[in-house]
């Protein structure tokens, strides 16, 4: 019965109707994963605010912070820190921190379209929901790359003694991406729960410093009271810093790349899934 | 002979077989309650493709949440609906692949230019560069954009950021266009212009259009097909023109103090008389039915001296005024005095009287018992 319906669509069959809805229902990924990310990178590329903002930060901290620290500390005997220089030492804390403050903004841009209701044009649009976050997350995690990427330039510039191997950077990268992915997912988790720009604002700034602060990316690990390096030990900036270090400057670890990788692995995973729920839970019910 | 028709009980075997109609749009039983708030309660519509329907409501009669059930942005709460052939519920990412949406409030990232946000959408569809740029050069002219097409949003008028998102709903060339209270805010000029694109579209691409709006003056012009919604149900629908003349050739609506019952049975005995009503919902302090009545085109100005004589009313007593509303077969003229003297007979003191042609506010009214405002 190969009737034609008004609206111009042959009458299907069941199986056919089936089919049809499950290839609809996925084939708009890549796109919307692109389109998002590209729509974000426009806007970002757009609003020089933005990228100067995020990198004023890490350049006060490398320039003032690392400069007086570096002379404060030179009579000190730690091997580790007089192997490197103050400002080496500090600087992949310095770029990790910068990744995490782009995470967060790559939350925020998930915060203001669910707030001023642009998510709707997605969520009407012939993509997966999962597409706007993995767009999300992606224009996030680029970001995050770019800035942390101009940090490790702003050390070289500051001799800092990077390593020379081309396949430390990009595994150093590598672990940068890992820990912001982490971050963004967190981010987005947040962006989804929070009812307001001023309450997501809130939760983050609370989270910022202490995130730096409570891990081995200013002083080592060694020197803290035990109470702090417990809490650490349960920063995956810790892991973060420890393996960027040994790896970009070829300092010795203190707890070694055996366990900061399982461990910042699983912080992204983490973070991406507790983005993931949050984010299917916002959507869910839009308005 | 749709599926459904064919093996209703899909649901026996556990699958849920997608509801397809030959409409454009068409529901059945469609609800959706918020907890005790029953938003929408049992909408039964049907649009014919290629119509302009118009849902015409007060604020918070359901019209939106309706709009976001069928254009998949929450799932229905019961009962069932199609678009474009597809189920709603079971279908969404088919629906989405044929429908265009411009929602209630202004959607749009004012940090991008106006032809980014259509080539992102465009994008969004699937659509390639050349199609993308001859779509945008097309529409930029339709909603005459093309001048401010490569400024930030930020920098439009109200008007230019509605006529935008029209062109973007557009974008795709979709089967059915969803607009949610497309004029709203807008200074009549832009309404104007808003309303003529509407127009032309649905002339040259025999669009579907379903367009929520509470005015109704928009939904007289621009619909082929109005329904009237109210606490989420239809009240009546039907084209606009035999809705107006249902309700007679002229309404004169009578204002005064007593009771009307009695006034009322002998209206409806007059045969010139096609209906008598007593509209609920205007014993407003201070505010008389007939000077909230929207656009009187004619004040029954020769029977003024009359209303006087007998109007024993004074400032406080207004707060007990009752409006009856008459329905004339014929045109008013001849009716004004039977109808007082039978009002004065019948122990129903006038303070007023007016008379206008129908409007589709008067169908409103009649209906739910209430006047639209703004």
């Amino acid at each position: 019965m190969a009737t034609v319906l008004k609206t111009g669509r042959p009458q299907p069959t069941l199986a056919h109707e089936v089919q049809a809805e499950k290839i609809a229902r996925w084939d708009g990924m890549a796109t919307g994963v692109f389109t998002l990310w590209y729509k974000h990178m426009r806007k970002f590329v757009r609003s020089p605010m933005e990228l100067g903002g995020t990198l004023a930060t890490p350049v006060l901290w490398m320039l003032l912070f690392g400069v007086c620290m570096d002379s404060a500390l030179k009579d000190l005997k730690d091997t580790t820190l007089t192997s490197l220089g103050y400002q080496a030492y500090i600087a992949p804390g310095v770029m990790l921190l910068t990744g995490l403050t782009a995470a967060v903004l790559g939350g925020a841009t998930l915060l203001i379209e669910r707030v001023n209701g642009v998510i709707k044009e997605y969520l009407v649009a012939p993509v997966p929901r999962l597409s706007v976050l993995l767009g999300t997350l992606a224009s996030g995690l680029t970001k995050a790359l770019v800035q942390a990427g101009v940090v490790l330039l702003l050390g070289v510039l500051l001799d800092t003694r990077l390593t020379t191997n081309a396949a430390f950077w990009l595994a150093g990268l590598g672990i940068v991406a890992v820990y912001c992915l982490g971050f963004v997912g967190v981010a987005a988790g947040f962006a989804s729960r929070a009812r307001s720009m001023e309450s997501y604002h809130t939760l983050i700034m609370v989270m910022n410093l202490p995130v730096l602060f409570l891990s081995n990316a200013l002083y080592p690990l060694a020197g803290m009271p035990w109470a702090i390096r417990w809490i650490a030990l349960l920063n995956p900036t810790t892991y973060a810093v420890d393996a960027t270090r040994h790896l970009l400057y070829r300092a010795q670890p203190e707890i070694g790349l055996a366990i900061d990788l399982p461990v910042l692995v699983a912080f992204m995973l983490f973070g991406l899934w507790y983005g993931y729920r949050n984010f299917q839970r916002s959507v869910a019910n839009p308005i | 002979m749709t599926l459904t028709q064919l093996r209703p009980e899909g649901l026996t075997t556990g699958l849920r077989l997608p509801f397809t109609s030959s409409y454009a749009i068409e529901t059945v039983g469609l609800s959706k309650h918020y907890g005790e708030v029953r938003a929408v309660e049992g909408l039964d519509l049907r649009v014919e493709p290629g119509q302009i329907y118009g849902l015409l409501g007060p604020n918070g009669a359901g019209k939106t949440t309706t709009i976001n059930m069928l254009t998949t942005l929450i799932p229905p709460g019961g009962g069932r609906a199609s678009v474009a052939g597809y189920d709603v519920a079971l279908q969404p990412a088919l629906v989405r692949r044929h429908i265009g949406v411009t929602f209630q409030e202004t959607v749009l990232d004012r940090n991008l230019t106006g032809r980014l946000l259509l080539q992102v959408h465009g994008r969004l569809y699937k659509l390639s560069g050349p199609q993308i740029k001859a779509r945008i050069a097309e529409l930029a002219a339709l909603v005459e954009l093309e001048d401010v097409l490569d400024r930030t949003v930020r920098t439009y008028s109200g008007g230019m950021k509605r006529r935008l998102e029209l062109a973007r709903g557009l974008m795709t060339s979709p089967r059915v266009l969803f607009l949610d209270e497309p004029t709203v805010g807008l200074d009549p000029h832009n309404r104007d212009r808003i309303w003529t694109y509407i127009q032309r579209l649905k002339a040259e691409q025999g669009l579907t259009i379903l367009l929520t709006t509470h005015y109704m003056d928009e939904a007289a012009h621009l619909a082929d097909r109005v329904g009237i919604i109210d606490e989420g149900r239809l009240v009546v629908e039907g084209q606009p023109n035999n809705l107006i003349e249902s309700l007679g050739a002229d309404v004169v609506s009578v204002t005064g103090q007593g009771e009307p019952t009695q006034f009322m049975a002998a209206l409806e005995q007059q045969e010139w008389v096609l209906f008598a009503s007593l509209p609920q919902a205007e014993a407003e302090p201070g505010s008389s039915a007939v000077n909230s009545a929207p656009n009187p085109t004619e004040r029954a100005t020769e029977s003024k001296s009359e209303i006087e004589s007998n109007c024993e009313t004074d400032s406080e007593a207004t707060s007990l005024l009752k409006t009856v509303q008459v329905g004339l077969k014929t045109e008013a003229g001849r009716s004004l005095k039977p109808i007082i003297e039978l009002a004065e007979q019948n122990g129903f003191a006038v303070a007023d009287v007016s008379l206008k042609r129908p409007e589709l506010s008067d169908v409103f009214f009649k209906y739910t018992g209430r006047r639209l405002r703004d």
